[in-house]
Protein backbone atom coordinates (compact mmCIF):
# COMPACT_ATOMS: atom_id res chain seq x y z
CA UNK A 1 0.00 0.00 0.00
CA UNK A 2 2.88 2.45 1.18
CA UNK A 3 4.90 1.23 -1.86
CA UNK A 4 1.87 2.00 -4.35
CA UNK A 5 1.30 4.82 -2.63
CA UNK A 6 4.93 6.35 -2.93
CA UNK A 7 5.15 5.47 -6.81
CA UNK A 8 1.62 7.27 -7.18
CA UNK A 9 2.68 10.38 -5.64
CA UNK A 10 6.10 10.24 -7.13
CA UNK A 11 4.33 10.01 -10.79
CA UNK A 12 2.56 13.01 -10.33
CA UNK A 13 5.41 14.73 -8.66
CA UNK A 14 7.68 13.92 -12.10
CA UNK A 15 4.47 14.60 -14.33
CA UNK A 16 3.95 18.10 -12.56
CA UNK A 17 7.76 19.01 -12.66
CA UNK A 18 8.41 18.20 -16.09
CA UNK A 19 5.23 20.44 -16.43
CA UNK A 20 6.57 23.38 -14.75
CA UNK A 21 9.35 23.06 -17.25
CA UNK A 22 7.61 22.66 -20.45
CA UNK A 23 4.18 24.86 -19.91
CA UNK A 24 4.29 27.73 -22.21
CA UNK A 25 2.16 30.69 -19.25
CA UNK A 26 3.84 30.78 -16.10
CA UNK A 27 0.50 30.70 -14.42
CA UNK A 28 -0.43 27.45 -15.30
CA UNK A 29 3.64 26.42 -14.12
CA UNK A 30 3.06 27.93 -10.62
CA UNK A 31 -0.42 25.67 -10.38
CA UNK A 32 1.65 22.71 -11.63
CA UNK A 33 4.33 23.88 -9.09
CA UNK A 34 1.75 23.33 -6.22
CA UNK A 35 0.64 19.47 -7.39
CA UNK A 36 4.02 18.86 -7.29
CA UNK A 37 4.70 20.24 -3.51
CA UNK A 38 1.21 18.29 -2.65
CA UNK A 39 2.54 15.08 -3.94
CA UNK A 40 6.50 15.80 -2.36
CA UNK A 41 4.59 16.69 1.02
CA UNK A 42 2.43 13.11 0.56
CA UNK A 43 6.08 11.39 -0.38
CA UNK A 44 7.32 13.05 3.17
CA UNK A 45 4.69 11.51 4.90
CA UNK A 46 5.14 7.73 3.52
CA UNK A 47 9.02 8.64 4.56
CA UNK A 48 7.76 8.92 8.10
CA UNK A 49 8.45 12.54 8.48
CA UNK A 50 4.96 14.13 8.58
CA UNK A 51 6.27 17.33 10.77
CA UNK A 52 8.23 18.05 7.38
CA UNK A 53 5.43 17.08 5.46
CA UNK A 54 3.48 19.93 7.22
CA UNK A 55 6.05 22.83 7.06
CA UNK A 56 6.21 21.94 3.14
CA UNK A 57 2.75 22.47 2.87
CA UNK A 58 2.68 25.76 4.85
CA UNK A 59 6.04 27.16 3.89
CA UNK A 60 6.23 26.34 -0.08
CA UNK A 61 2.55 25.83 -1.53
CA UNK A 62 1.12 28.08 1.35
CA UNK A 63 3.38 30.85 1.22
CA UNK A 64 5.89 30.71 -1.78
CA UNK A 65 3.81 29.44 -4.20
CA UNK A 66 1.91 32.21 -3.41
CA UNK A 67 4.46 34.71 -3.53
CA UNK A 68 5.01 33.38 -7.13
CA UNK A 69 1.80 33.87 -8.37
CA UNK A 70 0.99 37.24 -6.52
CA UNK A 71 4.23 38.14 -8.30
CA UNK A 72 3.16 36.77 -11.98
CA UNK A 73 -0.14 38.60 -11.68
CA UNK A 74 1.45 41.58 -10.47
CA UNK A 75 4.05 41.80 -13.84
CA UNK A 76 0.49 41.24 -15.74
CA UNK A 77 2.56 39.03 -19.01
CA UNK A 78 1.22 40.14 -21.95
CA UNK A 79 -0.42 38.14 -24.73
CA UNK A 80 2.49 38.75 -26.91
CA UNK A 81 4.93 38.00 -24.51
CA UNK A 82 3.56 34.54 -24.35
CA UNK A 83 3.67 34.18 -28.04
CA UNK A 84 7.20 34.23 -28.17
CA UNK A 85 9.70 31.23 -28.05
CA UNK A 86 9.76 29.21 -24.38
CA UNK A 87 13.04 27.80 -24.89
CA UNK A 88 16.59 28.80 -26.53
CA UNK A 89 17.68 27.82 -29.55
CA UNK A 90 19.81 24.93 -28.97
CA UNK A 91 18.47 22.80 -26.58
CA UNK A 92 20.01 19.43 -27.41
CA UNK A 93 23.68 20.39 -25.75
CA UNK A 94 22.17 21.28 -22.31
CA UNK A 95 19.98 18.40 -22.54
CA UNK A 96 22.54 16.02 -22.96
CA UNK A 97 24.69 17.53 -20.66
CA UNK A 98 22.59 16.72 -17.93
CA UNK A 99 21.74 13.61 -18.74
CA UNK A 100 25.61 12.37 -18.64
CA UNK A 101 25.34 14.41 -15.17
CA UNK A 102 22.11 12.10 -14.03
CA UNK A 103 24.36 9.09 -15.40
CA UNK A 104 27.43 10.26 -14.21
CA UNK A 105 25.16 10.49 -10.29
CA UNK A 106 23.70 7.01 -11.34
CA UNK A 107 27.06 5.43 -12.12
CA UNK A 108 28.36 6.41 -8.73
CA UNK A 109 25.03 5.83 -6.19
CA UNK A 110 23.10 2.92 -7.30
CA UNK A 111 25.60 0.41 -7.92
CA UNK A 112 26.60 1.01 -4.08
CA UNK A 113 22.72 0.96 -3.11
CA UNK A 114 21.10 -1.96 -5.27
CA UNK A 115 23.87 -4.46 -5.92
CA UNK A 116 26.89 -3.81 -3.07
CA UNK A 117 24.13 -3.87 -0.19
CA UNK A 118 20.90 -5.23 -1.38
CA UNK A 119 20.79 -7.28 1.38
CA UNK A 120 20.93 -4.65 4.34
CA UNK A 121 18.36 -1.98 2.46
CA UNK A 122 15.23 -2.60 4.77
CA UNK A 123 15.75 0.82 6.32
CA UNK A 124 15.38 0.20 10.63
CA UNK A 125 13.44 2.49 11.82
CA UNK A 126 13.08 3.22 15.62
CA UNK A 127 10.29 3.10 17.22
CA UNK A 128 11.31 6.21 18.69
CA UNK A 129 11.85 8.17 15.00
CA UNK A 130 8.12 7.13 14.05
CA UNK A 131 7.82 10.63 12.97
CA UNK A 132 7.32 12.29 16.38
CA UNK A 133 7.07 15.98 16.40
CA UNK A 134 8.19 16.59 19.94
CA UNK A 135 11.89 14.52 19.81
CA UNK A 136 12.31 16.34 16.54
CA UNK A 137 12.10 19.71 18.28
CA UNK A 138 13.94 18.17 21.18
CA UNK A 139 16.83 17.35 18.34
CA UNK A 140 15.90 20.97 16.73
CA UNK A 141 16.28 23.16 19.91
CA UNK A 142 19.03 21.31 22.01
CA UNK A 143 21.59 19.91 19.11
CA UNK A 144 20.66 22.33 16.13
CA UNK A 145 20.37 25.19 18.41
CA UNK A 146 22.97 27.64 17.04
CA UNK A 147 22.52 27.33 13.06
CA UNK A 148 18.21 27.72 13.72
CA UNK A 149 19.52 30.84 15.11
CA UNK A 150 21.62 31.91 12.72
CA UNK A 151 18.97 30.84 9.87
CA UNK A 152 16.59 32.97 11.45
CA UNK A 153 19.57 35.85 10.72
CA UNK A 154 19.41 34.50 7.44
CA UNK A 155 15.65 35.49 7.05
CA UNK A 156 15.92 38.76 8.88
CA UNK A 157 18.61 39.63 5.96
CA UNK A 158 16.78 38.45 3.60
CA UNK A 159 13.83 40.97 4.45
CA UNK A 160 15.77 43.91 4.85
CA UNK A 161 17.23 42.94 1.19
CA UNK A 162 13.45 42.59 -0.18
CA UNK A 163 12.49 45.75 1.28
CA UNK A 164 15.23 47.84 -0.17
CA UNK A 165 15.23 45.89 -3.37
CA UNK A 166 11.68 46.57 -3.77
CA UNK A 167 12.10 50.09 -2.94
CA UNK A 168 11.98 52.90 -6.10
CA UNK A 169 15.15 54.45 -6.28
CA UNK A 170 16.02 57.74 -4.61
CA UNK A 171 16.71 59.14 -8.28
CA UNK A 172 13.15 58.09 -9.45
CA UNK A 173 11.64 59.40 -5.90
CA UNK A 174 13.29 62.93 -6.65
CA UNK A 175 12.38 63.19 -10.35
CA UNK A 176 8.49 62.10 -8.89
CA UNK A 177 8.34 64.70 -6.09
CA UNK A 178 9.90 67.15 -8.96
CA UNK A 179 6.78 66.28 -11.20
CA UNK A 180 4.69 67.04 -8.42
CA UNK B 1 3.74 -3.35 5.14
CA UNK B 2 6.72 -3.09 2.96
CA UNK B 3 9.04 -0.40 3.57
CA UNK B 4 10.36 2.20 0.45
CA UNK B 5 13.47 1.34 -0.86
CA UNK B 6 15.80 4.03 -0.62
CA UNK B 7 17.38 3.74 -3.95
CA UNK B 8 13.59 4.44 -5.42
CA UNK B 9 13.50 7.76 -3.16
CA UNK B 10 16.82 8.45 -5.10
CA UNK B 11 15.51 7.60 -8.37
CA UNK B 12 12.61 9.94 -7.88
CA UNK B 13 14.67 12.71 -6.76
CA UNK B 14 17.64 12.90 -9.02
CA UNK B 15 15.03 12.80 -11.73
CA UNK B 16 13.21 15.48 -10.35
CA UNK B 17 16.80 17.05 -9.48
CA UNK B 18 18.04 17.00 -13.46
CA UNK B 19 14.34 18.07 -14.53
CA UNK B 20 15.01 21.26 -12.70
CA UNK B 21 18.17 21.68 -14.26
CA UNK B 22 17.10 21.10 -17.74
CA UNK B 23 14.23 24.08 -17.06
CA UNK B 24 16.95 26.02 -15.56
CA UNK B 25 19.36 26.38 -18.54
CA UNK B 26 17.00 25.78 -21.38
CA UNK B 27 13.79 28.18 -20.57
CA UNK B 28 14.26 32.24 -21.60
CA UNK B 29 11.47 33.33 -18.66
CA UNK B 30 13.18 34.38 -16.02
CA UNK B 31 9.89 33.35 -13.60
CA UNK B 32 10.34 29.93 -15.06
CA UNK B 33 13.66 29.96 -14.22
CA UNK B 34 13.38 30.12 -10.53
CA UNK B 35 10.60 27.76 -9.97
CA UNK B 36 12.75 25.30 -12.01
CA UNK B 37 15.29 26.09 -8.88
CA UNK B 38 12.20 25.01 -6.42
CA UNK B 39 12.25 21.81 -8.18
CA UNK B 40 15.87 21.45 -7.69
CA UNK B 41 15.68 21.95 -3.86
CA UNK B 42 12.50 19.69 -3.07
CA UNK B 43 14.37 17.11 -5.14
CA UNK B 44 17.22 17.56 -2.43
CA UNK B 45 15.04 17.62 0.32
CA UNK B 46 13.48 14.46 -0.94
CA UNK B 47 16.73 13.08 -0.62
CA UNK B 48 17.48 14.13 2.64
CA UNK B 49 14.23 13.19 4.48
CA UNK B 50 14.94 9.89 2.54
CA UNK B 51 18.61 9.06 4.31
CA UNK B 52 17.18 10.43 7.45
CA UNK B 53 14.65 7.22 7.70
CA UNK B 54 17.38 4.91 6.02
CA UNK B 55 19.77 5.45 8.96
CA UNK B 56 17.31 6.29 11.39
CA UNK B 57 18.68 9.59 12.76
CA UNK B 58 16.58 13.66 12.51
CA UNK B 59 19.66 15.10 11.08
CA UNK B 60 18.18 14.66 7.57
CA UNK B 61 14.94 16.07 8.69
CA UNK B 62 17.00 19.04 10.54
CA UNK B 63 18.60 20.05 7.05
CA UNK B 64 15.29 19.80 5.03
CA UNK B 65 13.80 22.35 7.82
CA UNK B 66 16.83 24.50 7.23
CA UNK B 67 16.64 23.93 3.06
CA UNK B 68 12.98 25.02 2.82
CA UNK B 69 13.50 28.03 5.21
CA UNK B 70 16.44 28.75 2.98
CA UNK B 71 14.18 28.38 -0.49
CA UNK B 72 11.70 30.42 1.42
CA UNK B 73 14.38 33.62 1.24
CA UNK B 74 15.67 33.19 -2.09
CA UNK B 75 12.50 32.77 -3.58
CA UNK B 76 11.53 36.26 -1.67
CA UNK B 77 14.70 37.91 -3.03
CA UNK B 78 14.29 36.85 -6.66
CA UNK B 79 11.41 37.72 -7.18
CA UNK B 80 12.21 41.23 -5.91
CA UNK B 81 15.06 41.32 -8.48
CA UNK B 82 12.32 40.22 -10.72
CA UNK B 83 9.87 43.23 -9.93
CA UNK B 84 12.69 45.53 -9.81
CA UNK B 85 13.83 44.23 -13.51
CA UNK B 86 10.91 45.03 -14.48
CA UNK B 87 10.37 48.38 -12.91
CA UNK B 88 12.96 49.13 -15.64
CA UNK B 89 12.85 47.74 -18.30
CA UNK B 90 9.57 45.69 -20.12
CA UNK B 91 11.08 42.18 -20.55
CA UNK B 92 11.10 39.12 -18.33
CA UNK B 93 13.33 37.40 -20.88
CA UNK B 94 16.47 36.36 -19.54
CA UNK B 95 18.04 36.89 -22.82
CA UNK B 96 17.55 40.68 -22.83
CA UNK B 97 19.59 41.44 -19.53
CA UNK B 98 23.30 41.16 -21.07
CA UNK B 99 24.40 44.48 -19.61
CA UNK B 100 27.20 42.60 -17.46
CA UNK B 101 28.43 40.47 -20.12
CA UNK B 102 27.11 37.54 -19.09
Amino acid sequence: MAVALFYFFGLVALIAGILVVILRNPLHGALSLFGMFFSIAGIFVLLNAPFVAAVQLIVYAGGILVLYVFVIMFMGLSSEELRQRRFHRNIAVPVVLAGLLAAGLGFIVYPRLLLGQSGQLAPTVSEALGGNPSTFGHVLFRQYAVPFELLSLVLLVGMIGVVILGKPSNKRRREDSAHD
Amino acid sequence: MIDIPVSHCLALSSLLFFTGVIGFIIRRNLIVMLMSMELMLNAVNINLVAFSRHLSSFEGQVLAIFVIAIAAAEAAIGLAILVALRRNSPSINKDDYHALRG
